[in-house]
């Protein structure tokens, strides 16, 4: 029964990614009083984009092809060690948080080489600006997570998650604030959001992630798409799961995970509303303001390790 | 042949004319070629001389000496002369290709450790005009820009010549989409002011308004674009609403959504009745109101000042040396306004006010979109509330031949139509448009920012491609 979960919750992650960007771009769409395009349009646009050709530069070696099928296999591995329904997830208890991050980094790792295998200008400067902000992003996210498994003795995710969700939430520590903190800067700048990067936009000079993909088309494009997509998703997860993991469902009654599917859409829903109203409200930052950015997250991050101490 | 009353100058030597250009208060304002039915080849200059309009027409024959070193603002109309009519500039310092496209191009290279180039365009990832851009980067940052232009040259001053007059309006209408009413009444002005023709109060007062409107649009756009590349969406999506209702309120009182078709030699085409002046009045005091709101709240937004500050400073010797032109030149201390400084149709009878900034950055050049777009406002009431009484539009000749040139200020600044017509069809037309004029000074803008400003800075300029190619 537990892995049955366990396979439905990772499953689950993948197949609403699409979903939760097309509700986050409906909503942005409300707040600028325009209708907005329907929410399940990015699965149009997926199903659109599998069915054209997928044209190749001819410069490009076969890893152009090869980086967008690695990039969407880790990301979707990486759903696996996530728990979204209840405090545990399938490699959950084998894979600590280390190997979630690691692989999140394989993936891009390959992104950045087949944006620079495709031959145009913008892949190399966008890799190198991928590089540039996920070299900043790996130390807080690393210390942010490190900080919390000082507290909940444990360095698997689920250990993690089932430790907060035993809590009683007024208990938490000044711990989970400066974590939660820096993990939502990470966030911001791992998913490619507004204030870091801005995926609406269509200048290929400020450009980050979108830059990488612009020789990309058809399934490689819609594969690299969906990744993307499960990437802001499995992050939203795990914020939710670390920070906020009440409602989910500690044992295997049906009950509990109805209560806990209806928890996880409520949350979503929170944090798809709370990403629409940031990224409406605020300007991209200048490309070199990004490192500052980080940096504030860094120093979040490390608050949160020295707190630890104090928290025994 | 008759030269409008309001200028001076004549025939004169190629020394003559570069000795206007290098006087002071003298800014160029177009060098453009011509061939007449003789088969005689000529070259006009035409400077601004304390707030006049001055052409010395001087006859070619071989070479010409370049005004370039003495003038920078020559080099582009002298690089355009060198390619469509092959007149020999000597000493003009950078001869290269300008608008051909069939010689090969040696981009200016800078060379050291360290620095790379980065070819952006002519194709792009949105659906923008097509223009090339070489910059030379040193990690993020741009040392030297050097755009390529002219992939829409569509040969439109040709497509002019063995045209009638009437049909004129028409063709300057699809120059520059975004300013078609601009080109339109800079067109006719250039036809009366041949034959000296002027125009009814009534017909005058209509064309101001469609003028002011367009600016209006123009700036509204221009501001939501640059909250729109900076990521700022809401402020995009206001503006694009507000401009669609002056949109429709254009529709709604003159039957046109972008004033085509309205402007002829003589007049224009369609006159405003009573509701509709009001209809329309009301739109674009909403409009503006509207828009004074929003660019309160785009102002107010400090990650959208931390953007905009100190952005693409186009300094203000850059901005004279080049001859800029219109809101890029107001918002560098440059207060130059065709409105104020040579007055046409109904400015005659009113008093423009002309904001301006000294800081030369993006901040600028948005806040002079904002303040531009309240004088406009201003006006169209102004003129609405006195707008003249009687016949729209005055005859002009078919047949007649004559030479003029007339200028407007269109929203992207000075816009100048030369026009010589024999026997009612136009023998040779020149437009030099605001955009052509201010090219060159956007790198200067852009050199010591990062390559990823250079989107943000391009849109402050807002320079047309369509326009400045032809």
């Amino acid at each position: 029964m537990n892995l049955a979960i366990d396979v439905i919750q990772a499953l689950m992650l993948i197949a609403i990614a699409p979903l939760v960007r097309g509700v986050i771009a409906r909503i942005k769409a409300r707040i600028q009083n325009r209708r907005g395009a329907s929410v399940l349009r990015p699965y149009a646009d997926l199903l659109k984009l599998f069915r054209k050709q997928d044209l190749v530069p001819d410069t490009a070696s076969g890893l152009f092809r090869l980086a967008p099928v690695i990039l969407f296999a880790v990301t979707a591995t990486a759903a696996v060690f996530v728990p979204v329904l209840h405090a545990s997830a399938l490699f959950g208890v084998g894979g600590d948080f280390i190997l979630l991050v690691y692989l999140l980094a394989f993936g891009r790792f390959f992104l950045m080489l087949g944006a620079m295998d495709g031959g145009s200008s913008f892949g190399g400067m966008g890799a190198s600006r991928e590089a540039l902000v996920s070299a900043l992003a790996e130390a807080p996210l690393l210390l942010a997570l490190t900080s919390v498994a000082i507290l909940t003795h444990t360095i698997s995710l689920s250990g993690i998650v089932l430790a907060t969700v035993q809590q009683y939430p007024l208990h938490l520590s000044a711990v989970y604030v400066f974590a939660l903190g820096a993990m939502v800067l990470v966030a911001i700048a791992e998913t490619g959001r507004i204030p870091v990067d801005n995926p609406a936009t269509h200048l290929e000079l400020t450009m980050l992630h979108e830059a990488m993909v612009l020789e990309y088309s058809g399934p490689s494009l819609a594969l690299i798409e969906w990744a993307s997509a499960v990437k802001l998703t499995l992050i939203l997860a795990l914020l939710v799961g670390v920070f906020a993991p009440w409602g989910m469902a500690t044992g295997a009654s049906i009950v509990g995970l109805v209560l806990a599917s209806g928890a996880f859409a409520l949350k979503f829903a929170v944090s798809a509303i709370a990403i629409a109203v940031i990224e409406s409200s605020i300007a991209k930052l200048r490309m070199y303001l990004v490192p500052d950015f980080l940096g504030m997250a860094s120093a979040l991050a490390i608050l949160a390790v020295a707190f630890t101490a104090l928290m025994r | 042949m008759t030269i409008s009353s309001t200028t001076r100058g004549g025939e004169g030597s190629a020394e003559d004319a570069l000795r206007l250009l290098e006087s002071s208060n003298t800014r160029l304002v177009s060098i453009f070629g011509s061939v007449d039915e003789s088969g005689t080849q000529r070259v006009h200059y035409i400077a601004d001389v304390n707030r006049e309009y001055r052409i010395i027409n001087v006859r070619v024959a071989g070479g010409l000496p370049s005004a370039t070193p003495g003038s920078p603002a020559a080099a582009w109309y002298e690089r355009e002369l060198h390619d469509e009519y092959g007149i020999e500039i000597d000493g003009h310092p950078d001869l290269r290709p300008l608008v051909s496209h069939t010689a090969e191009y040696r981009f200016l290279q800078v060379q050291g450790v360290g620095v790379c180039e980065l070819p952006v365009g002519p194709v792009h990832a949105g659906i923008i005009e097509p223009g090339h851009f070489r910059f030379s980067v040193m990690g993020d940052s741009v040392l030297h820009l050097e755009p390529r232009l002219f992939f829409t040259h569509k040969g439109t001053e040709r497509l002019f010549e063995g045209t009638s007059i009437m049909d004129g309006p028409a063709l300057a209408e699809s120059v520059s989409g975004d300013n078609c009413f601009a080109h339109a009444v800079a067109y006719c002005q250039s036809v009366e002011n041949a034959f000296g023709i002027s125009v009814p109060p009534r017909g005058r007062t209509i064309r101001l308004l469609g003028l002011e409107l367009e600016r209006m649009m123009a700036h509204i756009a221009d501001v939501g674009a640059l909250c729109g590349d900076v990521g700022c969406v809401v402020p995009a999506a206001y503006t694009a609403r507000i401009k669609e209702s002056l949109l429709q309120a254009s529709a709604r009182c003159f039957g046109t959504r972008f004033w085509r078709g309205i402007a002829i030699p003589g007049g224009v085409r369609r006159d405003l009745s009573v509701e509709s002046a009001c209809v329309f009045g009301n739109a674009v005091a909403h409009g503006a109101n509207d828009f004074a709101e929003m660019a309160r709240i785009i102002l107010d937004t400090p990650s959208v000042l931390n953007r905009f500050e100190g952005t693409g400073i186009l300094s203000n010797k850059n901005a004279r040396d080049l001859g800029s032109v219109g809101p890029v030149a107001r918002a560098s201390g440059v207060r130059i306004d065709v409105r104020h400084d040579h007055p046409y149709g109904h400015y005659r009878n009113i008093t423009v006010e002309t904001p301006h900034f000294q800081q030369g950055d993006v901040l600028s050049r948005a806040r002079m979109r904002i303040e531009e777009t309240r004088v406009s406002a201003r006006l169209i009431q102004d003129t609405l509330h006195g707008l003249a009484a009687g016949i729209i539009s005055t005859p002009v000749p078919r047949d007649g031949s004559a030479e003029g040139f007339s200028a407007v200020e269109s929203p992207r600044g000075e816009l100048l139509y030369w026009i010589r017509i024999r026997n009612g069809r136009i023998a040779r037309c020149h437009v030099k448009s605001p955009s052509f004029q201010n090219w060159p000074s956007l790198p200067f803008a852009v050199a010591g920012n990062i390559s990823a400003d250079f989107p943000l800075i391009n849109k402050s300029f807002n320079l047309s491609y369509s326009g400045c190619d032809r």
